[in-house]
């Protein structure tokens, strides 16, 4: 009993916290309905967390919840205004996509010096999305990937589906480690050289959660190959077999975006020198392809770890673990408590912005069903 | 003479912006993968890119002059694509180079010769670009109808652009992180299809 107080505890703030973020007032039942059962989850999720002390199983279910939970709400919002569900004949502005940072970075900073011009700074706009952007940073930096992002739950979900492995790819050759920086720079230059959005256009698949230019001519319809082809690879085949998160791993210039600038965010997953036996169990087990065979031997992850905690869990000699810039907290509160809170807070948090809706769109289809 | 060059520097100045956007693709990745960290070594590289842009400047003032007064303006414009596809393909074959050394095709490339001084061929065949500034001053070349005033007009519009050309010099303080060099080369490979693709999607 005394062993479940500490988790007790730590869920019921993790949950009150989440709920008062996100909590929508009063008149709307099934809203606040949808709000406490969100939070509540969340809390639930950091209970067993903790008691277990095992990261990556429930941090994946409140992860994937959160990537169908938001494929729901879009969905549903795509088909309530435009009445289709995968094709659309205008691009649609998506109010908060972080994916889309490298094509709409320059839109991006002329619409903050706007806001700060006319003073309408104050209000939900982009230089809120700004400071959203960098308190999350700030507090959980590169955790994002596999803490908050509400896309990443759908490569997730595929690479969960086999138990092992039927295709064991150990790492990407060192060179091309970098692919995501190499596509986030690519992207930066080209939008801005082109003054078009050419990730969202050309590459992303998961527009997915909202819906794809009409193929009426062949421009659009390479670029429905393209979504198509990459989707389909790095969403669902590659996860399925290798049991790795290719599109967030390989693909997603958010990734490296965080990576670079989640080197702010004191957390860091670090491996103690002196109990690592070279077992490579995290290697094989890294869905982010983080950990490489020459990276291990000098004990080192690399900056596109996205703190998941899977390679915790499987080592044998619970010789990984999350630090504070490589060191551990003094005191009763470990850097494991601390990051695990910050990291469902954020997740939490965003997620509270559409998970609700979607929970309670849900209950009430549900309801309908049962009672007509 | 006054009067025509203040016109091409103001028409340099006024919309070198879009210069730098159609140098951005080709010369930073390539500054990015060569990753040079010295102040001096970027400027040269700079400078001899500026030179190859200023050499096809005058070639092609040159030409589109006489050519302009021989037939009115009927310019090929599928030449000036398919030198934005010819940088692409330069860029494409130093990345690949560059990554996989030990294939054949690769060696072979690194010891062409036209990939000794690459930064003068990138900014030879980026200063011959379809961009409106470029084909801005295409117009006034050919009314112009004269090599001469031609030639002078494109000195002071090389010059109005180029200053442009400063902030790419803004990355050379992160220069020396091994990382941001290999980010440069997957991005140099990504850019040079990009170019060969808008090239061909142009021509055809």
């Amino acid at each position: 009993m005394a062993n479940s107080a500490g988790p007790a505890i730590f869920a019921v703030a993790l949950a009150a916290l989440v709920a008062a973020f996100s909590w929508p007032g009063v008149g709307n039942a099934w809203l606040a309905g949808a709000t406490f059962l969100w939070a509540a989850f969340v809390g639930m999720a950091g209970f067993f967390i903790l008691r277990s002390g095992k990261i990556a199983r429930w941090r994946a279910i409140v992860f994937i919840a959160m990537a169908f939970g938001f494929l729901v709400y879009f969905k549903s919002a795509s088909l309530g205004l435009t009445g289709r569900l995968w094709t659309t004949e205008k691009p649609q502005e998506v109010p908060y996509c972080h994916i889309a940072i490298a094509s709409g970075i320059l839109n991006y900073f002329y619409q903050q010096y706007l806001a700060l011009k006319s003073g309408a700074w104050s209000r939900w706009g982009p230089l809120t999305l700004g400071f959203l952007w960098l308190a999350l940073t700030l507090i959980i930096g590169r955790a994002w990937c596999s803490w908050v992002c509400f896309y990443g739950g759908l490569d997730e979900s595929f690479s969960r589906i086999a138990k092992r492995p039927r295709w064991l790819y150990l790492g990407v050759p060192e060179k091309w480690r970098d692919l995501p920086a190499g596509i986030l720079i690519f992207m930066i230059l080209v939008s801005f050289s082109s003054l078009l959005p050419i990730f969202c256009l050309w590459v992303c698949p998961l527009k997915i959660t909202t819906a794809f230019l009409d193929p009426n001519d062949a421009a659009r319809k390479i670029q429905l190959a393209i979504f198509a082809v990459l989707g389909v690879a790095t969403i669902v085949i590659i996860p399925i077999l290798s049991k790795r998160r290719a599109f967030c791993g390989l693909i997603c210039p958010f990734g490296a975006w965080q990576s670079f600038f989640g080197g702010l965010n004191p957390f860091r997953a670090t491996i103690k020198k002196e109990d690592c036996t070279q077992c490579r169990l995290c290697l094989i087990v890294c869905p982010t392809f983080a950990i490489s065979q020459e990276g291990l031997k000098k004990h080192e992850i690399s900056p596109y770890c996205n703190l998941c905690g899977l390679c915790m869990d499987r080592c044998p000699r619970d010789c990984i673990d999350y630090t504070v810039f490589g060191r551990s907290l003094p005191g009763a509160l470990s850097a494991r408590t601390l990051f695990l809170f910050f990291a469902l807070l954020a997740g939490g948090s965003v997620g509270a912005l559409f998970m609700p809706q979607a929970l309670s769109m849900a209950a009430r289809s549900l309801a309908r069903l049962f009672l007509s | 003479m006054t009067g025509i060059l203040a016109e091409g520097f103001g028409l340099g100045l006024s919309s070198g912006a879009y210069c730098f956007g159609a140098c951005m693709p080709v010369l930073l990745p390539y500054m990015l993968g060569v990753a040079k960290q010295r102040w001096r070594a970027n400027a040269l590289l700079l400078g001899e890119f500026l030179a190859g842009r200023f050499a096809a400047y005058m070639v092609y003032a040159t030409l589109a002059s006489w050519v302009g007064i021989l037939v009115e303006g009927r310019l090929p414009v599928w030449a000036l694509h398919l030198a934005g596809g010819l940088s692409g393909f330069f860029l494409l074959a130093w990345a690949m180079a560059g990554n996989f050394p030990t294939v054949n095709f690769c060696r072979a490339l690194t010891s062409w010769p036209g990939l000794q001084r690459l930064p003068f061929a990138f900014g030879f065949l980026v200063g011959i670009n379809a961009c409106p500034p470029f084909i801005a001053a295409t117009l006034r070349l050919i009314g112009l109808h004269h090599i001469g005033h031609g030639l002078l007009y494109f000195i002071a519009f090389f010059a109005g652009t180029s200053l442009y050309s400063l902030p790419f010099l803004a990355v050379v303080p992160w220069l020396g992180s091994s990382r941001l060099a290999s980010a440069g080369r997957i991005c140099s490979v990504l850019s040079g299809l990009w170019l060969i693709a808008q090239s061909l999607a142009e021509i055809l």
